[in-house]
C-alpha cells in the first residue's frame, strides 16, 4: 500500500499522476460502498466518479487531523448516495417507466460485469443488508464491511456517536431475525435468561 | 452466579456500546456462567457471517470498465490554478460567464437581507476575487498588486531595467514554484471612454517565466458585471525575452462604469512592465477580445432536435476563430447527423456553443426537462450541457448544466430547470472549452409536472397558502442554494413531524461556505392589517451552522418592510418556532420558510398562518449575532462595541478559520473593541468579516461617510473595512472595501474612511471589518455621517489610469 498521504501531499502538488494513483487505490473500495448502500451500479458507478473526482478537486479541504482519509471519502460517498437516492424518490413516475423500457443510457460496454454482478451477489447477508431501511443499511456497511469505529461512523453519517451506535444494534437484531430460524430466534427469546 | 445480563446487555456487549462498568460487570459474569458465553458464541457467530458474506459479496463486485480516471481527469482541471480560470472564465461564451455572474446576482436576490451578509459578500468578494487577494503595495502610485497568489510575488519600481525613461514596474515571483498568478493593476472610471474603442498597450520584459505573462483589461457594467474582457493568453510570454510590445483593444459600451488593467505572471519568474498607453481608435482597429452577446432570436418552438436538417434553428457561437460548429454526417445517435464543435488547433482560446433559443410561453411558471444525448472526445477540454431561461431584457434568470465526461459512448443527459413566469426565452445547448469535439443529438424538450425541486427554482407567488405540511411534494415551495454543490433542498418523506413527508436542507460538502433556502410567498391579501401568527416546526440533524426559520413581509415596489426569523444553531429534535406580527396596511406579500448556512440537515415541517387577537404580544426581533435575525434596522447600533450584549447588532461570517469577539484589552476608546483572530492554520483565500445591515432610507441620494480606527497585527493577507449599497433586489450598486488600500503587516490605531454615494434607488447599505489571510485586526469606534460634495469618494476606481510609465515612484 503506497502512503496515502504522501500521494496527497504530491497531488495538492500537482502532480497529475499521484492523483491517479490516489483513484486507482480507491476506486473499487468506493464503488462497492456504493453499490451496497445503492443497489444499482449505473447509479454506483456516477457516485464514485462524483465522489473521487470531488474528493481530488477538493483535496486541500482535507483536514487530515479531523479524519483518515478513507474517513473523509466515505463521508462523501454517503453523501452522494443520500443524493441520489432522495433523487431517485424524488423522480417522477415516467422518467422511471422510460428507463426502465431499455435506454442505451447505461453504457452497453459494462453490460456483461454488471449481469455477473447482479447474480453473483445473492448471500442470504446481501439479500437481508437489502431489506434494512437506508439508516440501517448505511449502519452494516460502514460497520461490518468497512470496519469504521463509531466515531468515524458518526462522522461520516453525521450523527451522534450514541445513534450511531444503536442504528448497528438495530440493524444487527434485523439481520438477526432473517439470518435465524424463526423457531431457533423465538426460542432465543423465550430462553433469554 | 451474578445475575444474567439481559438481551439488550449482550446486544451491548458484543457491539461494544457498554460504558466500562458494564462491562467489567459482564466480563465477570461471563466467567462463570456457561449458558451466557454460548449465546455471546453465537452472535460472535452470525457476526462474523454478516462480515465474511458482506465482504465476499462486495469483493466480487466490480466497477463497469467505464469507471476510470481518464473519465474524471477533465474535472480535475478544476483544481488547477482555479484562480486563473475564474479570469479565463471571463474569456468562455459571454453566456457562460454571465451565467456565473447573474445568477449570483439573482441567488442575492432571493436572499434578501441575511444573505446581505454571506451572499452578497460572497458577490463582492466573488468580484473581488478577480484580483481583490491584495498583498503588498507596489510602491508605484496607482499600481497595486493583486491576483490570486499575490503572496508569491512581489511588485514594485525597478530603477535599472526600463524600456523608456528611468524605471519600470515588476513583478517577480518570491517563491520557486507558483500555482497561481499574481497581477500588478489598476482600475480606473470609464467615463472618458464610454462609446468609444479604446486600446491598452504596454511593453513587457521576461525573466525565467515557466508558465506565461501577459496583459488583460476588463470592461465591468454599472452593476460590476463583465462587459468585456480580453487578456494576451494567445501570445504569451514565456521563458526570458527582451520587451515585447502588447495590446488589447475592447469596445466600452455607453453605460461602461469601470476599466480594470493590468500585467499578469503566472508561476515563477519576473516580468517588467513599462509604457502603458491608452488610446482611443476607430472602428477600422477590429477588437481582441470577447463583448457581451446580443441576443440571438428565438424559435418559437423546438425544432430540428435531431440534427436531420443541418444547423436550422442551433446557433453557433464562439469566442474566438479556434472552434468549427457544424453537423457531422458521420457520427449521430440516431438518423443521420449530429450537432458538433470541434476545436482547431492544440490550444483552442476561449469556448464554442451550440444552442438554441427559443420563445419561453410555453414553458413559463413549469419545470421544463430537457433531454440530450452527448459523446465528448476529449483529454483535458470541458464541455458542458446547458440549459437557461432569459428574461425580456435578456439576461439570465435562472440556469443549470451539467459537465459532459469523455467517453466514446453516446451519454444521455437531462436537466430540470423551473421557468420562471417572467422567462421571455430558453436556451439549451452545448459548450466546449478547449481541445476536443463534443457531438450533440436527439434533444428533447418538455414541460413536466415534477415533485423535484430543481435545483434552483424562481420566486413564485402563490395567492394564498399551499402544502404547508409537505404532503404535496414541493407544491407552492421554491428552493435555492448559492452553489447547488453545496446544498441540496427538496422533500424528504422519510422524516416528518407530521404526516409522510417534510421540506429538507441538507448540506453536500464539508464547510459549505453559502445559504441553503427553501420558502414559499404568498400574497399579503387577507392579512392585512391583521395580527398574524407564522409558526413551524424545524429540526436539524448535524447542524454546525445555523439555521432560521424565517419570515419577510415586502411592501409594493419590492420593498422589504418587515423580517424576522427565529434560529437555531445546533441538532435538535422538532421544535416549533414563531413569529407574531401586525402584518402592515402596505404589504404586498409574505414569505417564508428555511434558510440553513454551514454543514447539516435541517427539515421543516407544519407550517402554520393563523390570525391572533390583540391579546397575543408581537415577537421581539432576533438580534442574536451570527443568526439571520438582524435585518432591516434603520439606523447603524452598536459601533463603539461598548454594548453589554458583546457584539450586538454584529454578524459575523462563521468562518471557522477564524474567531471573532469583543477585545477588553485592547481598545481605542471605551472598554470595549471587535476583535478577529486567524486560527493556526488559514485555508487559502479564507476570509472573516464582522458586519452590519442598515435600511438606508434615510441616506438616500446622500454621500455617507464610513470612518473607523484600526489596528493589526501580523496580517499576512489584508485588512480593511468595507461598505456596500444594495437595491431592493440586492443588487450591488456600490462596493468599497480598500482594496486598492489594504492594511498589511503590523499597524498601530488610525483612522480610516470610505466614502459611497448613496443612490436613489438604494435600500440596504452594509458595512464592515474585514480580515483576509492570516493576522489580527482590531477595530473601533465605527462612525456613519453624511458628508458634504467637498468629501471625495472611495470607490475603487480612480478617475483616470496613473502613472503609466512608471516613473511616479511613490
Amino acid at each position: 500500500m503506497p502512503d496515502i498521504n504522501a500521494l496527497i501531499e504530491r497531488w495538492r502538488a500537482d502532480d497529475t499522476h499521484a492523483a491517479e494513483a490516489i483513484y486507482n487505490l480507491y476506486r473499487d473500495s468506493i464503488y462497492r460502498l456504493a453499490y451496497g448502500l445503492l443497489g444499482e451500479p449505473a447509479d454506483a458507478e456516477e457516485v464514485t466518479q462524483d465522489a473521487l473526482a470531488y474528493a481530488l478537486i477538493h483535496i486541500k479541504r482535507y483536514d487530515p487531523r479531523r479524519a483518515s482519509f478513507v474517513t473523509w471519502l466515505h463521508t462523501i460517498t454517503l453523501s452522494r448516495c443520500r443524493d441520489k437516492r432522495r433523487r431517485r424518490r424524488l423522480s417522477s413516475v415516467p422518467l422511471f417507466t422510460w428507463l426502465e423500457s431499455g435506454d442505451d443510457r447505461i453504457d452497453p460496454s459494462s453490460a456483461p460485469e454488471d449481469l455477473a454482478n447482479r447474480t453473483d451477489v445473492r448471500s442470504e447477508v446481501w439479500r437481508a443488508v437489502q431489506t434494512l431501511s437506508s439508516p440501517l443499511r448505511e449502519a452494516v456497511l460502514l460497520r461490518y464491511w468497512a470496519g469504521h469505529t463509531y466515531r468515524e461512523m458518526a462522522s461520516i453519517l453525521g450523527c451522534p456517536i450514541p445513534t450511531a451506535q444503536s442504528r448497528v444494534r438495530l440493524a444487527y437484531e434485523r439481520l438477526r431475525t432473517q439470518l435465524t430460524p424463526d423457531d431457533l430466534a423465538a426460542l432465543e427469546e423465550e430462553q433469554a435468561p | 452466579m451474578s445475575e444474567h445480563p439481559n438481551h439488550q446487555q449482550l446486544i451491548g456487549y458484543i457491539h461494544q456500546t457498554l460504558n466500562d462498568d458494564e462491562r467489567e460487570v459482564m466480563d465477570r459474569h461471563l466467567t462463570t456462567c456457561q449458558a451466557c458465553r454460548s449465546q455471546l458464541a453465537d452472535h460472535d457467530r452470525l457476526q462474523h457471517r454478516i462480515r465474511y458474506e458482506l465482504m465476499a459479496d462486495l469483493k466480487a463486485i466490480q466497477p463497469p470498465r467505464t469507471t476510470t480516471f481518464d473519465a474524471i481527469a477533465p474535472r480535475l482541471e478544476q483544481r488547477r490554478s482555479l484562480m486563473l480560470r475564474q479570469l479565463a472564465m471571463r474569456i468562455t461564451v459571454a453566456v457562460a460567464a454571465a451565467a456565473m455572474l447573474i445568477t449570483l446576482a439573482v441567488l442575492a436576490n432571493q436572499f434578501q437581507p441575511p444573505a446581505t451578509n454571506a451572499i452578497g459578500l460572497a458577490l463582492a468578494a466573488n468580484r473581488a476575487a478577480d484580483f481583490a487577494a491584495l498583498g503588498t503595495n507596489p510602491g508605484a502610485d496607482g499600481w497595486f498588486l493583486a491576483g490570486s497568489a499575490p503572496q508569491n510575488y512581489e511588485s514594485g519600481i525597478d530603477q535599472a531595467v526600463m524600456h523608456d525613461g528611468k524605471s519600470s514596474g515588476y513583478i517577480s515571483s518570491t517563491v520557486p514554484s507558483s500555482e497561481g498568478f499574481g497581477t500588478l493593476m489598476q482600475m480606473f472610471k470609464a467615463d472618458d471612454y464610454r462609446g468609444k474603442r479604446l486600446r491598452l498597450s504596454a511593453y513587457v520584459k521576461a525573466e525565467h517565466v515557466d508558465d506565461w505573462a501577459g496583459l488583460w483589461m476588463r470592461v465591468d457594467g454599472p452593476a460590476s458585471e463583465m462587459a468585456g474582457f480580453d487578456n494576451t493568453q494567445n501570445k504569451p510570454i514565456r521563458g526570458t525575452v527582451d520587451w515585447q510590445p502588447l495590446a488589447i483593444v475592447l469596445d466600452v459600451p455607453q453605460n461602461g462604469a469601470g476599466i480594470a488593467f493590468g500585467v499578469l505572471l503566472q508561476g515563477a519568474g519576473r516580468i517588467w512592465i513599462d509604457n502603458v498607453r491608452f488610446e482611443v481608435v476607430g472602428q477600422n482597429v477590429s477588437t481582441t477580445g470577447k463583448q457581451a452577446e446580443a441576443p440571438t432570436p428565438p424559435m418559437l418552438q423546438p425544432i430540428n432536435l435531431g440534427f436531420e436538417a443541418g444547423l436550422k434553428g442551433w446557433s453557433p457561437e464562439s469566442t474566438s476563430q479556434d472552434y468549427g460548429i457544424d453537423t457531422d454526417p458521420a457520427v449521430a445517435h440516431s438518423g443521420q447527423a449530429a450537432g458538433h464543435i470541434q476545436s482547431k488547433g492544440a490550444k483552442p482560446l476561449g469556448a464554442g456553443a451550440l444552442s438554441q433559443y427559443v420563445k419561453a410561453d410555453a414553458y413559463q411558471g413549469k419545470p421544463l426537462r430537457v433531454i440530450g444525448y452527448f459523446k465528448f472526445d476529449s483529454v483535458n477540454a470541458t464541455a458542458r450541457f446547458t440549459v437557461y431561461a432569459f428574461s425580456p431584457q435578456d439576461t439570465i434568470l435562472r440556469s443549470d448544466s451539467q459537465p459532459i465526461s469523455s467517453t466514446a459512448v453516446w451519454q444521455r443527459h437531462d436537466i430540470v430547470l423551473y421557468v420562471p413566469e417572467n422567462s421571455d426565452r430558453i436556451a439549451y445547448g452545448v459548450i466546449l472549452e478547449g481541445a476536443g469535439q463534443v457531438w450533440i443529438d436527439d434533444v428533447q424538450v418538455e414541460a413536466v409536472g415534477s415533485r423535484v425541486l430543481p435545483a434552483s427554482v424562481d420566486r413564485t407567488i402563490e395567492p394564498q397558502p399551499a402544502n404547508l405540511d409537505f404532503e404535496a411534494g414541493s407544491t407552492g415551495w421554491s428552493a435555492a442554494s448559492s452553489d447547488p454543490q453545496e446544498y441540496v433542498t427538496g422533500i424528504d418523506s422519510t422524516v416528518a413531524h407530521l404526516g409522510q413527508a417534510s421540506g429538507s436542507i441538507e448540506s453536500l460538502v464539508p464547510k459549505p461556505g453559502g445559504l441553503g433556502l427553501l420558502r414559499q410567498t404568498v400574497k399579503a391579501g387577507e392579512y392585512r392589517d391583521k395580527r398574524v401568527r407564522v409558526s413551524g416546526y424545524l429540526k436539524a440533524d448535524r447542524l454546525a451552522g445555523g439555521a432560521s426559520f424565517l419570515l419577510t413581509i415586502f411592501g409594493q415596489p419590492d420593498q422589504m418592510i418587515y423580517a424576522n426569523s427565529r434560529s437555531i444553531s445546533g441538532p435538535t429534535d422538532w421544535q416549533r418556532f414563531e413569529i407574531v406580527l401586525n402584518v402592515p396596511a402596505n404589504s404586498d406579500r409574505l414569505e417564508y420558510g428555511l434558510a440553513v448556512r454551514g454543514e447539516g440537515q435541517v427539515w421543516i415541517d407544519d407550517v402554520r398562518i393563523e390570525f391572533v387577537g390583540n391579546g397575543v404580544e408581537s415577537s421581539s426581533f432576533e438580534t442574536s449575532p451570527l443568526q439571520y435575525g438582524f435585518f432591516g434596522a434603520s439606523q447603524p447600533d452598536n459601533l463603539d462595541f461598548e454594548s453589554s450584549t458583546a457584539l450586538q447588532a454584529w454578524f459575523n461570517g462563521g468562518n471557522p478559520d477564524y474567531e471573532v469577539d469583543v477585545d477588553h484589552s485592547v481598545v481605542h476608546s471605551g472598554s470595549a473593541s471587535a476583535h478577529i483572530q486567524s486560527k493556526a492554520t488559514v485555508s487559502a483565500g479564507s476570509y472573516e468579516v464582522l458586519s452590519q445591515f442598515m435600511r438606508a432610507d434615510d441616506y438616500r441620494g446622500k454621500r455617507l461617510r464610513l470612518s473607523s480606527y484600526i489596528k493589526t497585527d501580523q496580517v499576512e493577507g489584508w485588512a480593511g473595512m468595507w461598505m456596500n449599497i444594495a437595491d431592493s433586489s440586492n443588487q450591488l450598486l456600490g462596493l468599497d472595501n480598500m482594496q486598492n488600500r489594504p492594511i498589511t503587516g503590523t499597524t498601530d490605531w488610525r483612522e480610516y474612511e470610505t466614502v459611497l454615494d448613496i443612490p436613489e434607488n438604494g435600500a440596504m447599505i452594509g458595512f464592515g471589518a474585514l480580515l483576509q489571510g492570516k493576522g489580527e485586526i482590531w477595530w473601533d469606534d465605527v462612525q456613519l455621517e453624511v458628508v458634504g460634495a467637498d468629501v471625495p469618494t472611495t470607490h475603487p476606481y480612480q478617475q483616470q489610469p496613473l502613472n503609466l510609465d512608471f516613473e511616479n515612484s511613490k
